[in-house]
């Protein structure tokens, strides 16, 4: 058999045009962007629609891709980048207890595998609605690469989340500003924080919105400051249009007045090599909070604007009942606060609770309090 | 920058980017060289030798080709292939030499996996018949199975086009390739090559994967030609199916 020339040219074309890759090497994002949505396979009917005032639990927190406390190369002291499913199944399995004991209606989450290699590709959004009481989801890129070529990491895409009982609508991607004090290369694979914003359908409210942040954590320069600059812009938009709002997260940021502002020597490594503040440096990057003018009361305005689930008197009475956070190398328990809970409406008198009894799922404690609209 | 380029360069173009292939070996004492096509040189009765010349510096590899039988307007070859790619994977965990811990800057697998010795051994049949004047068509089919490559993770593919599917067998054990092309002289110094290729990898995290390459080729004189296009791809990864287009060029060399 015998094929005209010409066939073989229209073969090409067809080919050339059906088939071609949109995604590029690494997404990047404009200023504002449509989040992803996410619905439980089995959508929980007794979220329902309760009558009359009613209260709102909220939940905080930085699940670490479902790493839980292995020894990660990148923040742990450790020589591990790529985990297995099972190692990361068996992480989330414990988070969504910890959820599901907790019981909160809506979630603030920040380091959600999506598409990873480093965590076995599991969608850790869609996992955990389905393996909690949760409904709905969103979901914000912080780091989308079809390679990290470095370390092996590999391909890449995690981000933060709000999960939520009920729907959740117009939920938006915030860009938060770049590192600047990295060379091109590296910022061009770096991550790209940002501040995902969604409406939830709270029963008898018009117009409720949960806010989730995760700040930068090892800017050496005043990135730190643009994203909380950012963030306290955002909030004060649906403050100032009289929308209620929980919001939270990851700020990366100690508490105002908190004891000790430089980790430097509790996040160290074997074979590195570190001074205290009072050597005036090098310092860890990501351990050390007084790299530019005021950094440790970066959270003031935050503070004196809204309604803290933790109130600074409180936590200034007995810091580490508050800690959330516990040094990477492991050896150390709970030593500082990063991770925060706000309302510009009303907790409920001494309902917040920081669950240090979580320190088996991430090197973050979840924070959670509760809202109360009769207030 | 400069690393950039060279691991790119390495690990694309030794992975036999190569449209071109023919069941008809180069004649003796002949000898051909691409940027990207392989290095191959024509032994006499109907034999050749080729190898991925870049790659060899990490990953060395030899073919050997025979003419089995030609009539009518049939040539059948068969190819048999051997490649030692340990050092080349390892030096993929640490391509500038840095230790873990530091940033292994263009690492592509993960420096915590072991790499173990293996191989891979790879036999192909390949037909060739000139179908109208000046225009051929080439088939073939081969499987590969590699050898010591049991200790290797699961978790330390590279999920990258291209590069999946030519390591699969280390992964799954064995895989069957089926390809075609048709190579086309328009006139003196104007033809096409179009090419298939199949991958079919069961066991591997993604078992299937399909290339296809469309190049306008300019012969200069029967000593230098150059060819421009394109190569697609759809390939099943772990993480699921994903299609890309590159393109892709060479310049090519024959003498002898």
């Amino acid at each position: 058999m015998r094929f005209p020339k010409f066939q073989f040219f229209h073969f090409l074309a067809f080919c050339s045009a059906v088939f071609f890759s949109c995604d590029p090497l690494v997404t990047t994002f404009d200023d504002s962007e449509n989040a992803i949505y996410y619905e439980a396979n089995n959508v929980h009917q007794s979220a329902g629609f309760p009558i009359g005032p009613f209260e709102i639990n909220t939940m905080t927190w930085n699940i670490r891709f479902g790493a839980g406390i292995l020894p990660f190369f990148g923040d742990a002291c450790g020589d591990r980048v790529i985990f297995t499913a099972a190692e990361v199944e068996a992480n989330l399995e414990g988070i969504a207890a910890k959820i599901n004991s907790a019981d909160p209606d809506i979630v603030l989450l920040q380091e959600v595998d999506r598409q990873s290699k480093r965590s076995a590709y599991i969608d850790q959004v869609q996992w955990l609605l389905d393996n909690t009481n949760l409904n709905y989801g969103a979901y914000a890129s912080v780091w989308k690469a079809q390679v990290i070529p470095s370390d092996g990491i590999g391909r890449m895409d995690f981000g933060n989340v709000i999960l939520s009982k009920w729907e959740l609508s117009d939920a938006e991607r915030i860009k938060l500003p770049l590192r600047e004090d990295q060379d091109a290369l590296t910022q061009y694979f770096y991550l790209r924080r940002n501040i995902l914003k969604a409406k939830v359908a709270v029963p008898n409210q018009t117009e409720f919105y949960a806010v989730n942040i995760h700040a930068t954590a090892f800017a050496t320069d005043d990135t730190k400051q643009k994203h909380v600059d950012t963030y306290t812009q955002t909030l004060k938009d649906l403050d100032d249009a009289g929308i209620g709002f929980v919001t939270g997260g990851d700020l990366n940021a100690l508490t105002p007045g908190a004891a000790s502002i430089d980790f430097c020597m509790a996040d160290i490594c074997s074979g590195e090599s570190y001074h205290s503040d009072a050597d005036g440096g090098p310092h860890k990057d990501g351990s050390y909070f007084n790299n530019f003018t005021n950094e440790p009361t970066l959270l003031q305005p935050l503070y004196d604007s809204y309604n803290p689930a933790i109130s600074l008197t409180n936590y200034l009475a007995n810091e580490s009942n508050y800690f959330t956070h516990a040094p990477s190398t492991g050896d150390v328990a709970t030593d500082r606060k990063l991770d925060y809970l706000f309302t510009n409406l009303t907790w409920n008198a001494n309902s917040d609770s920081t669950h240090q009894d979580a320190s088996n799922w991430s090197d973050h404690m979840p924070v959670t309090a509760t809202l109360n609209f009769l207030q | 920058m400069k690393h950039l380029i060279l691991c790119f360069v390495l690990v694309f173009a030794g992975l036999e980017l190569s449209a071109m292939d023919s069941a008809i070996p180069l004649e003796k004492g002949k000898w051909e060289v691409g940027i990207i096509n392989p290095i191959r040189f024509g032994l006499g009765s109907g034999r050749e030798i080729s190898a991925y010349k870049l790659l060899s510096l990490k990953m060395p590899n030899i073919s050997y080709k025979k003419l089995r039988w030609r009539k009518w307007d049939w040539g059948i070859s068969t190819r048999h292939s051997l490649y030692y790619p340990t050092p080349f994977l390892k030096w993929l965990q640490s391509p500038l030499g840095m230790e873990l811990g530091d940033p292994d800057m263009f690492a592509l697998i993960s420096p915590e996996f072991d790499i173990p010795h293996m191989v891979s051994i790879w036999n192909s049949v390949i037909a060739t018949r000139e179908i109208m004047d000046d225009v051929h068509f080439t088939g073939s089919a081969g499987l590969g199975i590699s050898v010591g490559a049991n200790e290797l993770a699961q978790e330390s593919t590279i999920d990258l086009p291209f590069i999946f599917p030519r390591l699969a067998v280390y992964y799954s054990g064995a895989v069957l390739k089926i390809g075609s092309a048709i190579h086309s002289k328009i006139n003196k110094h104007w033809g096409y090559v179009v090419s298939g290729e199949a991958f079919l990898m069961p066991g591997a995290p993604g078992e299937f994967a399909f290339e296809n390459t469309s190049q306008i080729e300019w012969v200069r004189n029967s000593g230098f030609r150059i060819l421009l296009g394109y190569k697609m791809m759809y390939g099943e990864y772990p993480f699921g199916g994903q299609a890309h287009i590159f393109p892709a060029f060479d310049f090519i060399w024959r003498r002898g």
